[in-house]
């Protein structure tokens, strides 16, 4: 298992030089670049030229990711282009905010998404199944950016319970995490319910059954076990979209995060802040989809007989 | 443990169904929701201010040039109420990028750093007033002498002096000059502590007061004192100090003690709440919300979309300020056939109107542009209308003398971005343009690459625009460039005819009203562009905050210290 961890982590190597490749040229071959934001309205074509040379954007394209890919071993991500801070301590302060969204609002995607899909497949028929797929419909039907807006007026503008837009202390977390989290429950219960359904008339939850094994051992301990293995793979690409796609929810909330720094720094054409950015997204979620491995093989031993067979193999 | 699990998350499932029926219960206070524009009738407690007179600055040469002191050309005016203490609540639509002085030139951030950094001068009630200059004076066709106010710090301590002027105005180069008139800028000539000499690339006067009322100004010191050049915690000699700035989000800022200047201050220097609390609210339904419920007791930039449902709102004054910007269509004659035609051009500007594009962009908040100039320019003659307004027959009439009888044939590119308000206008413009029988295609583009399509040149038409103008110079170097044809040109005319008559204009002494006249007839007889509308913008102020100055007719620069309470 270590090995295969290793191999993994190693993996992570070229996936993200080849995350900065194909972003760096993305980014080069795009129309436009920072000197059109930086020069306005005074744009000219001698002016832009200027300023190009100045920022570096007039080398060949190898230069320039060379130079790049230089920077990046010395830990430098440059600085903004247009803002002028360095990037690195502007990914310090944003990251912590949409992994603070992102976790919670992946967790709580993950239990109440779970035990829905668990409950809906159990009582399959029955009003709870009803009941739970009717959330996991609404939740699949409103677009995130409307149930935010909900959220507020529910909590903040009439009940005001909760703030409704900023940063500061745990409480203005809540929103945008249940804002957040609504799509992915609806989407995990469905996946749930339809695995769980899947091992439902298996044998072995029929041998259970004949054994005399209690309900709740049956469900949690044989069949949801078994069908963990997509609704992990789902969690999994769920935080992907939290961490790359939270922008809506930043937005709606005041939380400027990674999201939201992501695409000011592709409408201004910054090219230091999309490739960090990018980086940044591609190595955390390429972290979470090894978690999510380790996770499957912890829940499914067919998976773990697999890196033991691996690693069988490799010691011959 | 088995069931209790499940039955949580049903339980919290019902809670989540509980909480969408709570929010969209009927409600006497519900809440505001976009509202596709309309109707320009507003509410009784809607004060509409209008455009600021004519700014002072004059472009005759040096008889009128000998502005100096506090006195001269502004219209001084006394300090607001004593302070009143207390925090104010702020909410601002649209956050910025970079906290430093040092920066391309955004009104947001203006909106926000106004009394934190200071400028050399500041517009006040239709004039100037000097902040940082004491005296002014022209003393040649391009050279200004200023002298400072004695004893200037920053809230670091560090004193500010004339080498600080240079250091920011040779700075600028270096991050970014998407102002046109910072191109203006020649050089700073450090005299003593307290005087220098700034000479100019343009004998504008309205240069002159727009570079000193526009670029910020920060200490050297506390420049090169900051880890990042004061890009997130700005340290400026205002009255007021930020405290706690988290870009996207939120800033305070805190009225500072041993502010530098005392006695009769500008407004721009007036701190009456002792902090104040700014948010960026960019979604236009949070923010209607947070008017509404009173957690924004000064709201700024508001979308027009909400305007209705804020004029009726009970202590709250929405005020529409005319910011001083200018919005019309360019022709693009280099090459063109179809804009390239006189006639055509005519055709175009009969066929759209510019009313129909305020009620449904602004909801009516905009003036109709009718001449070749903005009011707020100082030499700007209001006789110099244009001579075409909505007239669709005549627009058919002028589409058959250019050759398109019935609009048959009659193709052309919109250049527009893709975004806001500007993606709407265009897609009325191409409504109106079909009415005629002219067929109109989009080149949408995303705004950061507008500027350098538009140089590339394949396109017909542009929606165009420009602020900040305080004299006809200003207004047509927006236009026309820097140096005639060779120069910028945000309109992408090109007519030897037209840049020889500018190119005279703008040449030192020749901003006489004789060239000013020929500008405008040549403007107005071949259709260089067509004027459409002055926009305005939409702030809120709830009761005990209705005394904050509002810069009308001047990038609407709210001085949030000037509310008393």
């Amino acid at each position: 298992m270590g090995r295969y961890v290793l191999r993994r982590l190693l993996l992570l190597i070229p996936v993200i030089l080849g995350v900065i490749v194909v972003v760096f040229t993305l980014l080069y071959l795009a129309p436009g670049d920072a000197t059109s934001v930086l020069l306005g309205n005074s744009y000219t074509e001698a002016a832009a030229a200027e300023l190009r040379a100045q920022l570096g954007l007039d080398k060949p394209y190898i230069v320039q990711l060379f130079n790049y890919g230089s920077s990046l071993l010395r830990l430098d991500f440059g600085n903004s282009m247009v803002s002028g801070v360095p990037v690195a301590s502007e990914l310090a302060t944003r990251l912590p905010r949409t992994m603070i969204i992102g976790m919670f609002s992946i967790a709580i995607t993950a239990i109440l998404g779970i035990l829905l899909g668990v409950t809906a497949a159990v009582h399959q028929n029955k009003w709870q199944d009803s009941l739970s797929m009717v959330v996991a419909l609404l939740g699949t039907s409103l677009p995130a950016f409307f149930f935010a807006i909900l959220l507020v007026l529910a909590f903040s503008f009439k009940l005001k319970w909760l703030p409704a837009y900023g940063l500061g202390g745990p409480e203005h977390y809540v929103l945008p995490v249940a804002a957040l989290a609504l799509g992915g429950i609806a989407m995990l219960a469905r996946q749930t319910r339809s695995s769980m359904l899947e091992v439902i008339n298996s044998d072995f939850v029929k041998m259970a059954k004949a054994k005399g094994v209690r309900r709740k051992d049956i469900i949690y301990r044989h069949m949801l076990p078994n069908a963990l293995i997509p609704v992990l793979t789902t969690i999994g690409m769920q935080f992907a979209g939290v961490l790359g796609g939270g922008v809506i929810i930043e937005t709606v909330f005041s939380v400027p995060g990674i999201g939201y720094y992501l695409v000011t720094g592709c409408n201004n054409r910054d090219y230091n802040v999309v490739m960090a950015c990018t980086i940044i997204i591609s190595a955390i979620f390429s972290a979470i989809m090894l978690l999510v491995d380790l996770l499957m093989a912890a829940v499914d031993p067919r998976i773990k007989a697999q890196f033991a067979g691996a690693r069988h193999k490799g010691g011959k | 443990m088995g069931k209790k699990l499940p039955n949580l998350a049903l339980a919290l499932a019902i809670m989540m169904l509980l909480s969408l029926g709570a929010a969209c219960a009927p409600s006497q206070q519900a809440a505001t929701t976009q509202q596709p524009a309309a109707s320009a009738d507003a509410a009784a407690t809607t004060t509409t201010e209008a455009a600021a007179p004519a700014a002072p600055a004059t472009s005759d040469g040096a008889a009128a040039t000998t502005a100096a002191g506090d006195a001269a050309p502004a219209a001084t005016t006394p300090a607001t109420d004593a302070p009143a203490g207390g925090t104010m609540k702020v909410a601002l639509t649209n956050p910025f990028t970079g906290a430093a002085a040092i920066n391309i030139a955004n009104p947001y951030r203006y909106a926000t750093f106004s009394q934190v950094y200071e400028t050399l001068l500041a517009y006040q009630d239709g004039g100037y007033v000097g902040v940082l200059a004491k005296e002014w004076e022209k003393v040649g066709d391009y050279t200004w002498k200023v002298t400072l106010h004695d004893g200037i710090t920053d809230s670091a301590g560090n004193p500010f002096t004339s080498s600080d002027v240079a250091f920011v105005m040779d700075s600028q180069w270096n991050v970014g000059h998407n102002l046109y008139v910072y191109y203006e800028v020649g050089s700073v000539s450090v005299i003593d502590g307290t005087t220098f000499e700034l000479a100019l690339n343009t004998d504008s006067v309205g240069a002159f007061y727009l570079i000193g009322s526009q670029m910020l100004m920060c200490s050297q010191a506390a420049y090169e004192g900051s880890p990042d050049n004061l890009a997130t915690m700005p340290v400026g000699t205002g009255p007021y100090i930020c405290t706690s700035y988290i870009e996207g989000s939120s800033c305070t800022l805190e009225k500072r003690d041993g502010y530098w200047k005392t006695g009769d201050l500008p407004k721009a220097s007036v701190a009456n709440p002792d902090v104040i609390e700014i948010s960026y609210v960019p979604e236009t339904v949070q923010m209607s919300m947070a008017i509404e419920s009173g957690s924004a007791q000064v709201a700024g930039q508001v979308s027009m979309n909400v305007s209705k449902e804020v004029d009726a709102l009970d202590g709250v004054t929405a005020k529409y300020i005319s910011n001083g910007t200018y919005n019309g269509l360019g022709f693009n004659m280099k090459g063109r056939a179809v804009s390239d035609n006189k006639a055509f051009r005519e055709a175009i500007a009969y066929a759209i109107d510019p009313n129909g594009l305020i009620a449904g962009v602004y909801s009516g908040h905009a003036t109709p542009m009718t001449g070749y100039g903005i009011p707020t320019a100082s030499d700007y003659d209001p006789s110099w209308i244009s001579s075409i307004s909505y007239d669709p027959e005549k627009a058919k009439e002028k589409l058959a003398e250019a050759g398109y009888p019935g609009g048959s044939g009659a193709t052309v590119t919109l250049l527009s971005n893709n975004v806001g308000e500007d993606a709407i206008i265009s897609e009325l413009v191409q409504g109106y343009l079909a009415a005629v029988g002219i067929t109109c295609e989009f080149d949408y583009v995303d705004p950061a690459t507008q500027s350098a399509r538009r140089a590339e040149g394949n396109w017909d038409l542009a929606l165009v625009g420009g602020m900040g103008v305080l004299d006809m110079s200003l207004f047509w170097g927006n236009i026309y460039g820097l140096s005639g044809e060779t120069g910028m040109s945000l309109y992408f005319h090109s007519d030897p005819a037209l840049y020889a008559i500018y190119d005279k204009y703008k040449a030192a002494g020749g901003k006489t009203a004789e060239n000013l006249q020929a500008l405008y007839e040549y403007e107005r007889d071949n259709v260089t562009w067509q004027p459409l509308f002055n926009k305005q913008v939409l702030y809120t102020l709830s009761d005990g905050y209705a005394d904050i100055y509002l810069n009308d007719g001047y990038m609407a620069l709210p001085y949030l210290g000037t509310a008393s309470k």
